[in-house]
């Protein structure tokens, strides 16, 4: 690796091809185009910024709008703006206050959501907190899983120690989201140590206890120790192993 | 078919582990993405798992989990092999690998380092390892040591399976990808198949001891 003091910066305010390469600090005010794998400690787009290549980067500030055809590896990945990546996304932290869809799976340690995310394949954390809405084509898996419902959410199985799905707070604006928007998840299965959920969708709920609180509709659920359920909610079928 | 998978639900029943357990482990790539295989059963989409894998590996997280952190764990499953450079003495010491197989080693690499790396050291331990069966003889050995270091390189790290045939005396190796089905002339005696990938954590394991 190049010495870090010696990286020339790559700042692209109007429009600029460019091609990738190591650099310490990427800067696109503008609009840019990057040809090639890129390198970088700091990533900043406030404008508009397509890369055809992977990104590795420390830090990542999106407020634009960035497209990476390649893997995306970042420590910590704020997104305010929307990404746009092909490949698979590694990160540490990861925040999405905008929107990010990812055509791979992500991995990483954290992952704080405020706004949307969609991926096709797996997302996998230790912590999976959302304040948002998600689509996620494959499982997600993370030790904790925390989820406000504020818009529709999707996965195709959830799993995990700890999870938790809870209806957003009830402000008015959630009322009136409510009714433009369906606030609920859905989901094939949920199989975790400590399961709570509101609100949800599901085919299998499996774990060792199991609340069902209000608003859920769901197939079949086991457990090995406690199991309760409220009453405005269904269960067609209840097991214990 | 059946017997050689087993279901999630099955398997923790049977290992006593959670959900939650299975699930960490997965995520600390303890436990390969390729074993989680889906299928459709007639209550929906299921989870199954290679049966005597994944019980192995369980059984083996379990035991080891005490002394080895989950990191730790995932770096000794990981089919990538481990950069670290290994002292020679180290694995006479430890009793990895006999004088004879060193010596053959030494011949093929050229003696020159006091340590070698983890990739070369396996061929070692793959050597050694048939040499102790009794099923190969030393000259074998130093054929094998060439189809190792000339061809394992190529798998990358995925899964493969080492097939040690003879026919009329004369013996050959070949590399496949793992659970590939090979058929031979009737005169072809299959002396060994060997998990190359197994090798590999079997060797890891002991070098960690």
């Amino acid at each position: 690796m190049m010495n870090q003091d010696n990286r020339p910066d790559l700042v692209i305010h109007g429009s600029v091809h460019a091609s990738g390469g190591v650099y310490r600090e990427v800067n696109v005010q503008g609009f840019g185009k990057v040809k090639g794998d890129v390198e970088c400690i700091d990533l900043h787009c406030a404008g508009h910024v397509s890369i055809d290549g992977d990104v590795q980067a420390t830090n990542v500030k999106v407020e634009g709008n960035a497209t990476v055809s390649g893997a995306f590896h970042a420590e910590n990945m704020e997104i305010y703006g929307q990404v746009d990546v092909n490949g698979d996304v590694e990160f540490t932290q990861l925040r999405v206050d905008g929107s990010a869809k990812v055509h791979g799976s992500m991995s990483g340690e954290e992952i704080k959501l405020r706004g949307y995310l969609k991926s096709t394949g797996d997302c996998e954390a230790e912590l999976f907190k959302a304040k948002g809405a998600f689509s996620i084509g494959g499982l997600l898996n993370a030790g904790r899983i925390e989820i406000h419902l504020h818009g529709g959410c999707e996965a195709r199985e959830i799993g995990g120690e700890h999870i938790e799905v809870r209806k957003a707070g009830n402000s008015t604006l959630n009322k009136i989201i409510k009714h433009i928007f369906n606030n609920t998840l859905s989901v094939d299965t949920v199989e975790g140590d400590e399961i709570y959920l509101e609100y949800t969708r599901a085919k299998v709920v499996r774990g060792n206890n199991v609340e069902i609180g209000p608003g859920c509709e769901i197939d079949l659920v086991e457990y090995t120790g406690e199991f309760r359920k409220d009453s405005s909610s269904q269960v067609k079928e209840h097991k214990q192993h | 078919m059946e017997d050689d998978f087993i279901s999630k639900k099955e398997l923790l029943e049977l290992t006593g582990i959670s959900y939650g357990q299975l699930y960490r482990w997965k995520r600390k790539n303890l436990i390969p993405e390729d074993w989680f295989i889906r299928r459709s059963t007639f209550t929906g989409q299921e989870t199954f798992f290679p049966k005597e894998q994944i019980l192995a590996r369980i059984d083996k997280i379990i035991h080891m989990k005490d002394d080895l952190s989950l990191d730790e764990l995932a770096d000794m499953f990981s089919p990538n092999l481990a950069e670290s450079m290994i002292m020679l003495e180290d694995l006479i010491k430890q009793n990895i690998v006999s004088k004879a197989t060193l010596d053959l080693f030494a011949q093929h690499f050229g003696i020159t380092a006091d340590a070698y790396p983890f990739q070369n050291v396996l061929y070692a331990y793959i050597v050694e390892r048939l040499l102790v069966m009794g099923e190969m003889g030393l000259e074998e050995g130093r054929g094998l040591l060439q189809v190792l270091d000339s061809h394992y390189p190529a798998f990358q790290g995925k899964p493969c399976e080492l097939i040690f045939v003879r026919k009329m005396g004369v013996s050959a190796f070949a590399l496949a990808p793992r659970a590939s089905e090979l058929y031979f002339d009737n005169s072809v005696k299959v002396v060994s198949r060997l998990n190359v990938a197994s090798c590999l954590e079997e060797l890891k394991a002991k070098l960690l001891k």
